[in-house]
């Protein structure tokens, strides 16, 4: 599996959307399923798919679908 | 009647909303006079509001008036909310301007900022014990109808205990990290009030950068949680956080693991700040027990002592004390601050004080020879999926309503259904509408498929069995 088709598995898992909703538009809150508890479940669910740990400011910041993409190139990961 | 805000400090702040704006105590005290005449007293109005400014006034104008507030999450589902409605026939209901349009029985009759007041057209609400102050729903938002009925007594007495143990003076400040009709939230609300101390309202979770920048630039003293929250500061590493002012964490809502609060109890240890441990319920209008900061390590695992103007004790089978220690027993507390009753309809509201004082916790605990408490398990079915207490028996009725079988059980903060006779594609169906009917994240759910339930002789469902396979 490529890292973009890991990526787009967490959220399609962690959050039961399609994939066609994954874009710059898909935020923190968006959904009722990204709240607090479905923030914890996907930064940990990525943490494990990439075999990486993250720092606090990039959870905190974390807020988009398209951001992650960003702050993953931090940890060399490339989408 | 005696105010339970303590107007005594006009020009100190009492409340800073999410827009950075400082409300002192002055202000408010004429913002919530002003509202005084939208309110009669003994009446109902609901309030499904959030951790905001009009919220706070139309709660403290409704109970300065003797009305009498039901609480209700802004995250309320419509049928849930009309359900209520139609239980307890309020004669006023707040709520955001977006959320619903009453074309039935109700009418808009006044703006407040984002919020209409709407007014029963008929003008005739429920009738209400002259003794009754407000309602909390017993579990958040989960539409289940249960309320429970407290008096302004409860409220007062229990605010001024958690002041004085809490040592809550004017220079204190918190934060809202939960919802403010969850009665440890409208606690933290209450007792701020009381001590003229302030509170930074916002809505914001711990994940939104602007939470940490409010905490920083607002000076919070200190932050209230339920084991959900602390496992969200753990993965954000807050021993790495660099928050000076913030002196005291609190911890109530449910049990936290012994290795989860050692963690916690380290990192306030090695920044200096306090980290009580506490116990309650909404039917204690909720504090019960807390334990001191000094006690956190050698007592680690427990829920400490009753609280200033309180008592507890421990009960067997047959309602006789326990005194024994080591044995354990269902937790028993009485105080003034031990609510009402509870009410199921609109003719409960006139009854009087069913509990006088003494509350069965349905807890079970343990007492030590230094008279601290340890909660080890619970006589009831039910289980805090991140705060909110869910029957486990309703979930099983949830599904006798489709006809399928099925047996809840699992651990706080998951619940698990083994449903007998089920197939793969409909499963995902019932994970989605039950994680919607009872208003927990779908993470928090597993269902999963037997063939057949494990059974006692007795026909009833081995739970116990069913917690060691899954």
């Amino acid at each position: 599996m490529s890292n973009k088709e890991k990526y787009i598995k967490v959220f399609v898992d962690c959050f039961s959307v399609t994939e066609d909703v994954l874009n710059e538009n898909f935020t923190y809150q968006c959904v009722a399923a990204w709240d607090s508890v479905g923030h914890m479940g996907m930064i940990a669910a990525l943490e494990d798919a990439f075999g990486i740990m993250m720092e606090t400011e990039d959870i905190i910041d974390f807020g988009s679908y398209t951001i992650g993409i960003e702050t993953l190139k931090k940890y060399g990961v490339k989408i | 009647m005696p105010s339970f805000v303590n107007w005594s400090n006009p020009l100190c702040n009492a409340l800073i909303t999410d827009a950075g704006e400082e409300v002192t105590y002055g202000q408010l005290q004429n913002d919530v006079f002003s509202l005084l005449h939208l309110f009669k007293n003994g009446e109902l109005i609901f309030i499904v509001g959030k951790n905001d400014l009009t919220t706070v006034q139309v709660y403290l104008a409704a109970i300065e008036a003797g009305a009498v507030p039901l609480l209700l999450g802004g995250d309320i589902s419509s049928i849930n909310l009309f359900s209520f409605i139609d239980l307890y026939n309020p004669s006023k209901i707040l709520i955001n301007k977006n959320k619903v349009n009453f074309s039935n029985g109700y009418k808009s009759s006044f703006e407040i900022d984002d919020y209409f007041l709407y007014s029963k057209k008929d003008g005739v609400g429920a009738d209400l014990n002259s003794g009754l102050a407000l309602l909390l729903a017993t579990s958040g938002s989960t539409g289940s109808p249960k309320l429970v009925r407290f008096s302004l007594n409860n409220i007062i007495s229990n605010a001024d205990s958690i002041v004085e143990y809490l040592g809550i003076d004017q220079n204190e400040r918190a934060i809202t990290t939960l919802p403010f009709n969850y009665s440890y939230g409208m606690s933290v609300l209450n007792s701020h009030l009381r001590a003229g101390a302030s509170i930074v309202l916002t809505e914001r979770t711990f994940f939104d950068p602007s939470f940490w920048r409010s905490v920083k630039t607002n000076g919070v003293t200190s932050m209230a949680g339920v084991p959900f929250n602390y496992e969200m500061l753990l993965k954000l590493r807050f021993e790495r956080m660099d928050l000076p002012q913030l002196r005291t964490l609190t911890q109530a809502g449910g049990k936290m693991s012994v290795a989860q609060t050692q963690r916690v109890v380290e990192i306030c240890k090695a920044k200096g700040m306090r980290f009580y441990t506490m116990y309650g319920q909404t039917e204690a209008s909720p504090r019960m027990a807390f334990l001191s900061p000094e006690f956190t390590e050698a007592k680690i695992g427990s829920i400490g002592r009753a609280i200033p103007g309180g008592r507890l004790w421990l009960e067997d089978d047959q309602g006789a004390v326990i005194s024994s220690h080591s044995q354990i027993g269902e937790l028993v507390y009485s105080g003034p601050n031990v609510a009402l009753g509870y009410a199921l309809n609109q003719e409960d509201l006139m009854r009087g004080d069913d509990w006088c004082g003494v509350l069965h916790t349905g807890d079970l605990a343990r007492e030590d020879e230094e008279g601290f408490f340890f909660i080890e398990g619970r006589k009831q079915r039910f289980l805090k999926i991140f705060g909110v207490r869910i029957s486990l028996d309703a979930v099983e009725s949830w599904f006798a309503e489709k006809e399928i079988v099925a047996a809840a059980h699992g651990r706080d903060d998951h619940l698990m259904v083994s449903i007998e006779c089920l197939d793969n594609a409909q499963l995902e169906v019932e994970v989605k509408a039950l994680a919607n009917a009872m208003q927990i994240h779908p993470s928090a759910l597993t269902i999963s498929i037997v063939e057949s339930l494990p059974r006692l002789n007795s026909g009833k469902v081995d739970y116990p069995c069913l917690n060691k396979t899954h």
